[in-house]
């Protein structure tokens, strides 16, 4: 059963940034230090869902030190269908292979996101057939638009004035961010060609070099941001 | 009476005729002065009160003044004038001074003839003569001549300057005007003339509403330094003031700026106050609603849409907009101004203006209206127009879907999504062969918005050789009958037909890389077990671990904690490996089969058990107790005893799978070798472009080159298991290396390309012959191989049944001797029953090598040996104790299990013949082959029975014979599936082709249902699209394994920016009634309960409809 009670997720999300960054310019204050916790989606269909395992990690690390968000650097695992999905403003979703959503969970996903909730989905090479479709049944009057480099993702907290940075090299097309909206708010963000989250692993996983690393951790930076302040 | 008194009367008459004169000049004299005096006092009080602005008490008085004073002049003018003129007597004295010439006469006449004196003093005679003389005297006086006319041509000449002054003052001063008429009426109040006076201009006007009134003020007598304007709207009580400052100035202009109401305003300054003004503020007409009615193009075939909420054109290209305005007064005339330029007239009626636009390009429109008083609208809206353009069409292949590679039958399903806003007019498949010219295949599909086309592509007619590529992607047109049809292309796929090196090449490379994974998993799993082991006998002998151990000893754990994860992910991999390997004949079947062993063995590697010994031994490491951490870590041990045991065998399992599917391989490519040869010399025989066979032959000179290599490398592998395999390999490479068969065929393509075909020919034949050696001698070395493991191996096994079935008839020979013994020999006895259990602990471990030379061997038999050896066990620490009757249910038991495993490995020798029997996989796949083309005859059959553009099921089925021909159909589907019935039972035992058949047989009842209603649709047709699609993947040949490009594993480089310039208006949302009317009724502020009802409502509903469509889609 879906409550009412989960709607005000953007709100919380907010609200949570809000105490965090009170938090962060009053040193010394008596409130609680407020974590913004993001969750990695646990998705059907024999994707692996759970790739790149030290990559957001490393994100939340960055974040930390980078930004006046306080986000747990451990990121939590979250089923559609759990319970707690609504409890958390950012979702994170990747993999190589198929994803598939059952109608229960395409109806859940589709109210999470039009409550406040945000999904960056990360192509990482090999998701892409399977979850435009997906992407369809949930929202089948929208599509995917492709942000421009003028958008406010690109420069909410570091400048990107290319747009999307290319990460990993895929089928050699150019990286996307494309995006989906619920009226003006900006729900799902798919990176496409990019594959921010193998920048965003360990130096010694894909042998990136330093540079490429900082820019995917910088535009992830900038992802997080946007969703916890739009 | 005598005549002297009538001469007397006569001149008493003239006398009085005179008086009345004299009186009459005296009063006409007087008056005229009296009149002067009053102008002249008038004129004075007017000045007077001019400067004095007097009370009217104190006007009253001036005016008395003015009046009274001529009265009195008059009066005294006349007591001082007229008793001279009233008495005859002073009368006669004035006429005598005036004429001398009477000489007395007159007055003698008056003074003695009426004295009775003078009778006696004077004769009668003088008396009555001086009378008549004075008779005659005075009749002939007149009055002018005796009067002073003077004064009263002076008061004439007085009176008239002074009202000529007094007009003129009057005229030139209105000040004076006012003043002399408030002294004229003394008793009306007054209010006194300001000293300031202010005069607006224009004053009253007319305005629009909205626009401004520019208002002139002027002062006048004392300029006032400030100013202040007072307004009141209509309907106001309070006037709303204003100051300005005027600093003395004669004039200022005040604009009355965007008024919406009628105003009265007034000015005031000093004491002075304007007039009240009125700026009447007039209504411009403006649009009160509107209402829009789309008329979208004919193909788009969308029902006619009004609109009444915005003005925003909104629709698709070509939509005609059919607009209605409605204003709020009546219109004189109406325009609709298109990108404020071309105004385009509208039709008007009262208030109402209608026009229709065609919506061709995107830009803003707004109305212009003027009102019947010629007042136009002010500021009309401008309305976006925003045009819709026809989406492409999305084509997205849904099968195959990903890159693949070609099938021997050259055949392959290909199915797609194609989805438009308005229809579809035409699909087609565009592909190009390598880098050859694009071409075109045109698909049948219907027009609907959403379709799924199905074609089985057959490419046997392109000439297709190995390794070469055929690009495609499949291509839809709309049906935009107004721009022209749109296409939409799918993503771009590759089908390629591989050779047998590519698909080796592939081969070798995933299992190598598995190995090395797993030798490296093993090789660490063995170190980690060697030192906790030191560790345990630590801790054994001093009862205490150092800091640094402990830390080491939590480093180690966690490493077997990763290796367990990363078996477990190897386990998935190699999941995937056997489901492609299934797919093809790279290996033989019974390699199959061991791969299958693996899998399963990898998947139980990592037992729960094996993670529950590690985390008790992560406890104990915890609380730093030497007895848990001991007893923790025997356990552990003794858990990875198991595991490594296990992985031991899977890797010798694997490596031998390796080998062997490297021995097929290079057999099957040495005959693909000399089958590609000989085609080369038919067709050079036959004339064909020998350009062309050049080319055939230098790719068979590479892979010839490549074939020897791999010889080398496979001789060297196979030498640790079979030195007698690795030495014919090494045999064959050689041959190939001394026969210099590359190089031939290099020269023989040299000579092809220059069109020596003699001398081609004759080194083609040379070289078939040469292949046909080297195929047949890498076949025969394979089946020896095959056949020599397979001797081996069952013998083994056979010594090791025979060995069970001697164990089980000892121990039950014990069993008897231990129910007749009894206790007295119960020593003896169990020495011999310790005997028993040594030998079978020797024939477990012989059949725990051989199941690590074959899968053959009974999952069950390693728990059923156990279970022998613990009832042994027990059998014998009960006879050591002499307690018979506690040993002999054990020793039952344990016969019973050793005749239990003894069967079971006589099960595990007969699977090891069946799996080695020759192919009834290859033989199954040439049955599905035939009925994939029986399948796809039947398809077509039922695809002609509903003919095209007609609902299928519902007119189709009233043709005549339509009944018997779903009959038909129906007996023929029939017939497949009972085939498939007989293929199933006959392939029992391989996974991946039972999951398939399974597959199809649902497939089929589906359709055999709609075909025994007789109500074939759409889906029937799509549902045997599927089953054919089914049969020819699970036929697939060796050719047939699918293939992804490796993902490219290098860093992104920057390129330039090819994103887009700006985001589009509508975020890529098109209007979706239902979730805006939900999200309306969510911000309806109900309470939680019911939010979550409205939400569940419309959801469902959402569903509903959106389901189906994306459904149908999918």
């Amino acid at each position: 059963m879906l409550s009412s009670s989960h709607s005000p997720t953007r709100f919380l999300a907010g609200l949570i940034v809000c105490l965090v960054l009170a938090g962060a310019s009053g040193a010394g204050s008596a409130i609680p230090e407020l974590q913004v916790v993001i969750a990695r989606l646990k998705y059907g269909g024999g994707g692996d869902w759970y790739s790149d395992p030290s990559s957001l990690p490393n994100l939340l690390r960055f974040v930390n030190d980078q930004t006046r968000i306080r986000a747990a650097t451990e990121a939590a695992t979250v089923e559609i269908m759990d319970e707690e999905l609504f409890s958390y403003p950012f979702i994170y979703m990747t993999g190589h292979g198929n994803v598939a959503f059952s109608p229960e969970e395409i109806v859940r996903l589709r109210h999470y996101l039009e409550s406040g909730g945000f999904l960056h989905a990360d192509d990482n090479y090999g998701m892409d057939e399977s979850f435009r479709p997906e992407m369809a049944r949930i929202f089948p009057k929208k599509r995917f638009v492709e942000l421009p480099a003028d958008h406010g993702l690109f420069g909410c907290h570091f400048d990107f004035p290319d747009g999307l940075p290319k990460i990993h090299e895929h089928d050699g097309g150019p990286p996307q961010a494309l995006g989906l909206f619920d009226g003006d708010r900006l729900v799902v963000l798919y990176t496409y060609e990019a594959d921010l989250g193998d920048g965003w692993e360990d130096e010694a996983v894909h042998g990136n070099d330093p540079e490429r690393r900082l820019a995917a951790l910088r535009m992830g930076t900038n992802i997080l941001v946007w969703a916890l302040t739009h | 009476m005598d005549a002297t008194q009538r001469a007397y009367e006569s001149t008493v008459n003239g006398l009085s005729r005179l008086r009345r004169r004299l009186v009459f000049y005296t009063c006409a004299g007087l008056l005229l002065q009296a009149a002067t005096l009053a102008v002249a006092l008038l004129l004075v009080a007017a000045g007077v009160e001019s400067l004095l602005f007097l009370s009217p008490a104190l006007r009253s008085a001036l005016l008395l003044v003015v009046v009274a004073a001529p009265v009195a002049a008059v009066a005294a003018g006349m007591w001082r004038r007229l008793p001279e003129l009233l008495s005859l007597r002073r009368l006669g004295l004035y006429v005598e001074r005036r004429r001398p010439d009477l000489k007395q006469r007159l007055i003698s006449t008056l003074e003695l003839w009426t004295n009775p004196r003078a009778g006696r003093i004077y004769s009668r005679e003088l008396l009555a003569l001086t009378v008549s003389s004075a008779a005659a005297l005075i009749g002939r006086i007149r009055a002018r001549d005796i009067a002073e006319l003077r004064p009263l041509r002076n008061a004439a000449r007085n009176l008239a300057a002074a009202l000529a002054l007094a007009l003129a003052a009057l005229a030139l001063a209105p000040p004076l005007r006012e003043a002399l008429h408030r002294v004229t009426h003394p008793m009306t109040p007054f209010a006194r003339q300001p000293q300031t006076s202010i005069a607006v201009s224009p004053g009253d006007v007319e305005i629009v509403k909205g626009d401004e009134a520019v208002q002139v003020i002027r002062f006048g007598g004392r300029r006032p330094r400030t100013a202040t304007i007072r307004s009141r709207t209509a309907g106001s009580t309070s006037w709303r003031e204003e100051e300005i400052v005027v600093e003395g100035a004669d004039s200022l202009v005040h604009i009355f700026k965007g008024l919406r109401d009628t105003l009265r305003f007034e000015v005031e300054a000093g004491d002075g106050r304007s007039a009240t003004h009125r700026i009447s503020v007039l209504e411009p007409p403006a649009v009160q609603r509107q209402r829009l009615r789309y008329h979208y193009p004919a193909y788009s075939r969308l029902p006619v849409r009004v609109e009444e909420e915005t003005g925003d054109l909104h629709a698709l290209v070509g939509t005609l907009g059919e607009m209605e305005f409605v204003a709020n007064k009546p219109l004189a005339s109406a325009a609709l101004v298109l990108d404020d330029t071309l105004a385009v007239a509208c039709s008007v009626e009262d208030q109402r203006a209608t026009t229709e636009l065609v919506l061709a390009r995107p830009g803003h429109y707004s109305l212009r209206l003027t009102d019947r008083q010629g007042i136009g609208n002010r500021n009309p809206i401008r309305h976006a127009i925003h045009v819709i353009e026809d989406n492409r069409p999305r084509v997205t292949v849904t099968a195959p879907g990903r890159d693949v590679d070609l099938t021997d039958d050259q055949q392959i399903v290909v199915a797609a999504e194609v989805a438009d806003d308005f229809g579809i007019s035409r699909t087609a498949i565009r592909y190009r062969i390598n880098d050859g010219p694009r071409q075109q295949l045109a698909l049948v599909g219907g027009h609907e918005r959403e379709q799924q086309v199905v074609h089985t592509w057959d490419l046997s007619g392109t000439d297709l050789l190995p390794e070469d590529r055929v690009t495609y992607r499949v291509v839809a047109w709309d049906n935009d009958a107004v721009a022209g049809p749109k296409t939409g292309e799918s993503r771009e796929f590759v089908i390629r037909f591989p050779s047998l090196y590519e698909l080796y090449e592939e081969v070798v490379a995933e299992q190598e890389e598995q190995l090395e994974q797993l030798e490296e998993l093993v090789e660490e799993g063995r170190e980690n077990r060697e030192y906790l082991e030191q560790v345990r006998r630590e801790v054994l002998k001093t009862e205490e671990l150092s800091w640094e151990q402990q830390k080491e000893l939590e480093s180690t754990l966690e490493s077997e904690l990763e290796r367990a994860d990363a078996l477990e992910e190897l386990a998935r991999e190699f999941e995937q490996t056997i489901d492609k390997l299934e797919e093809n004949q790279l290996v033989p079947e019974q390699v199959l089969d061991v791969v299958e062993e693996i899998r399963r063995l990898m998947a139980e590697v990592t037992s729960p058990e094996l993670r529950a010994a590690l985390e008790a031994m992560q406890r104990a490491t915890e609380r730093l107790d030497p007895a848990d951490l001991a007893e923790a870590l025997q356990q552990f041990n003794e858990s990875q005893d198991q595991f490594q045991e296990r992985l031991d065998q899977t890797l010798a399992l694997l490596q031998k799978v390796q080998a062997e599917q490297q021995l097929e391989a290079v057999a099957q490519q040495a005959a693909d070798l000399h089958e590609r040869q000989v085609q080369i010399d038919s067709k050079l025989a036959g004339g064909e472009n020998t350009r062309h066979l050049q080319q055939h032959e230098e790719r068979l000179g590479a892979d010839a080159q490549r074939l020897e290599e791999q010889l080398e490398q496979l001789a060297d592998q196979m030498l640790p298991l079979s030195p007698k395999t690795a030495q014919q390999l090494q045999a064959q490479a050689d041959f190939m290396e001394q026969s210099a068969m590359s190089g031939r065929m290099q020269e023989m393509a040299a000579r092809l390309q220059s069109a020596q075909a003699q001398q081609a020919r004759r080194l083609g034949e040379s070289l078939e012959g040469d292949l046909a050696q080297l195929s047949a001698n890498l076949q025969q070395m394979k089946g020896e191989y095959v056949a020599g493991e397979k001797a081996e191996i069952s013998g083994e096994m056979d010594r090791a049944v025979r060995d069970l079935v001697a164990l089980s008839l000892a121990q039950e020979a014990l069993q008897h001797r231990s129910d007749e013994l009894g206790r007295a020999a119960a020593a003896a006895l169990a020495e011999d029953q310790f005997a028993l259990l040594k030998g079978t602990e020797q024939v477990t471990n012989q059949v725990g090598q051989l199941s690590r030379r074959t899968m053959s061997m009974s999952q069950a038999l390693p728990v059923t040996l156990g279970r022998v050896l613990q009832g042994m066990q027990r059998s014998a620490s009960a006879l050591a104790e002499s307690n018979t009757a506690a040993a002999i249910p054990q020793q039952r038991q344990a016969v019973q299990h050793l005749n239990e495993g003894a069967l079971l490995l006589r099960e595990s020798v007969e699977n090891l013949e069946a799996a080695r029997m020759p192919s009834s996989f290859a033989e199954a796949m040439e049955k599905m082959m035939g009925l994939s083309e029986q399948q796809a005859d039947l398809n077509q059959a039922t695809q002609q029975s509903m003919a095209p553009g007609r609902q299928p099921g519902q007119t189709g089925r009233q043709q005549p014979g339509f009944g018997e021909q779903m009959t038909r159909l129906a007996a023929r589907q029939r017939q497949i599936y009972q085939a498939l019935q007989e293929l199933e039972r006959s392939t029992r035992g391989n996974r991946g082709m039972q999951h398939g058949i399974s597959e199809m047989q649902n497939e089929m009842e589906s359709v055999l249902r709609d075909l025994n209603r007789r109500r074939p649709n759409q889906q029937t047709l799509h549902s045997q699209d599927r089953i054919l699609q089914r049969m020819l993947e699970t036929s697939r040949s060796i050719h047939s394994r699918g293939f992804e490009d490796k993902r490219l594993s290098r860093a992104g480089a920057d390129g330039p920016y090819a994103g887009p310039g700006r985001l589009p208006e509508d975020l890529g949302q098109a209007e979706d009634l239902l979730r805006g009317a939900m999200k309306a009724a969510l911000e309806g502020g109900y309470p939680g309960e019911y939010r979550a009802v409205i939400r569940q409502y419309y959801e469902t509903m959402y569903q509903e409809l959106t389901g189906q469509a994306v459904g149908a889609g999918q």
